[in-house]
């Protein structure tokens, strides 16, 4: 009689520790859907923060945009020396422009012609640098280059009154536009003034 | 006394299960406004197949600027030279074997032609593009006393910032330098003031498959970025090729920027 009271409380203590189990798995499953739909917004990776973070829009488009309506300079670009350089490097940013046909803020200039190929200590030496004051005169850098192909179409009719001109070598050297024939020798003005006249009329 | 306890338990769980809930349903609308105007926000995006990783050859850069001046178009950091999410430095070595780092202005207008040695021959000189490192295992994120401040499963590290407090520890905690506070007054590109932030990758861009607008508009190429899943990738093609490395690898932080061409004292 005993044994049974004892087998039948101790079959009662099992059931009831079948039941704490059970109904702790149900919560735990309960609580693991409710964490990891918290998750999204406390866990370790925030989902729909970085949701917000990826819906902000761009505003500079991407050079592919841009060819949409500017094939020419897209072409002109995409064959010369600038080929590896984007749009919006010159342009700005124009996502606005191109979405919203708002008028095209520009930021391109001549001072961006500078900010690259002017000689600066720590740019790699490959790089085309020009000591600016010696290589450019009084004109604009687009008088003689092109932005987009970054050809050089050779320069206007050039005045030549000696007192506003640079040396002689800057245009007739080795690197000039108008190059003079190799046998020639490059010092100051005044070697090749012995020789050579300037242009009447300048 | 067992039955009544267990009641208790299970009205307890019920009633956190709700408060919960509830909690997590009058957070839902605040979060979706955030990003509400975008035209086309990245639905399709899924953060677990991508892996993100940045290159920088520093034997390429010229020191145009022209990285900080998209990076702050693009995402509103303030104009002001001690705001910047991204910068460029000039490391120069003299004849004196002294070191000269100069970075006016963050570099955002370009560098004078020459750097600051006095006269010194200079014997080498090279620039060093800066920005978050987006670590794997990230000292902000670590320091953070509010979890605002965490890793995206693509590999970068955002900031929400409906939840920073603006406490800068994540700002000193950094090794690399690359947060900073919003200046009060000033707006955030998730619009609050007075918050940390920092170079997010522009995820924006990078979830719609842009590049980084300072990458978009790199004249040389000395940023390179892509996704290290595809092989095909500019910045896989270049890990796979080039030999690099990255800043302070003995903190154990280990960046996703890699540098092409450092030298020992840039790297530490």
């Amino acid at each position: 009689m005993k044994r049974a009271t004892d087998l039948a409380s101790r079959l009662r203590a099992g059931v009831k520790a079948l039941a704490a189990i059970a109904a702790l798995a149900v919560a735990l499953f309960i609580g693991q859907a409710v964490f990891s739909s918290l998750a999204d917004d406390y866990g370790f990776h925030p989902k729909k923060n970085a949701q917000a973070w990826a819906s902000l829009t761009p505003r500079y488009a991407d050079s592919a945009v841009c060819e949409g309506c500017h094939e020419g300079e897209y072409a002109s670009t995409s064959s010369g020396a600038h080929r590896s350089i984007a749009c919006e490097s010159c342009h700005g940013p124009q996502t606005a422009h191109a979405t919203e046909d708002a008028p095209a803020t520009d930021l391109a200039n001549e001072e961006l012609c500078v900010r690259c190929h002017e000689a600066v200590v720590g740019r790699p030496a490959a790089f085309p640098q020009q000591d600016v004051v010696a290589h450019f005169y009084e004109w604009s850098c687009s008088q003689c280059h092109d932005p987009h192909s970054a050809l050089a179409f050779g320069p206007p009719p050039v005045p030549h009154p000696l007192d506003k001109l640079p040396e002689c070598r800057v245009c007739h050297g080795a690197e000039g536009m108008k190059t003079a024939p190799a046998s020639h020798v490059f010092g100051s003005s005044d070697i090749c003034l012995t020789c050579h006249r300037v242009p009447e009329g300048n | 006394m067992k039955l009544s306890r267990r009641r208790i338990l299970k009205t307890g769980a019920a009633l956190a299960s709700a408060a919960l809930g509830a909690n997590l349903l009058s957070r839902a609308p605040a979060l979706g406004g955030s990003g509400s105007q975008a035209p086309e926000p990245a639905t399709a995006y899924d953060w677990t197949k991508h892996d993100w990783a940045f290159a920088v050859d520093t034997t390429k850069c010229i020191g145009c600027g022209l990285c900080l001046q998209a990076c702050k178009l693009e995402n509103n950091v303030p104009r002001s030279p001690e705001y910047n999410r991204t910068w460029v430095e000039r490391h120069t070595t003299t004849e004196d074997r002294k070191l000269v780092v100069d970075s006016p202005e963050g570099g955002i207008e370009g560098f004078p032609a020459q750097p600051p040695v006095n006269g010194s021959k200079v014997t080498k000189s090279f620039f060093v593009p800066r920005l978050c490192n987006q670590c794997e295992n990230p000292p902000c994120v670590a320091v953070c006393p509010v979890s605002a401040t965490y890793k995206t499963k693509d590999g970068v590290v955002l900031v929400d910032q409906k939840r920073c407090i603006g406490c800068g520890y994540c700002v000193v905690a950094c090794p690399y330098g690359a947060r900073y506070l919003v200046p009060r007054g000033d707006r955030t590109p998730t619009g609050n003031p007075g918050v940390a932030d920092k170079c997010t990758w522009c995820y924006h861009r990078i979830t719609r498959g842009l590049a980084p607008a300072c990458v978009e508009v790199c004249p040389v190429q000395a940023r390179i970025f892509g996704d290290q899943r595809d092989p095909e990738s500019p910045v896989s093609k270049t890990l796979a090729t080039k030999r690099v490395q990255v800043l302070k690898p003995e903190l154990g932080t280990k960046p996703r920027v890699y540098y092409i061409g450092l030298e020992t004292d840039v790297r530490q």
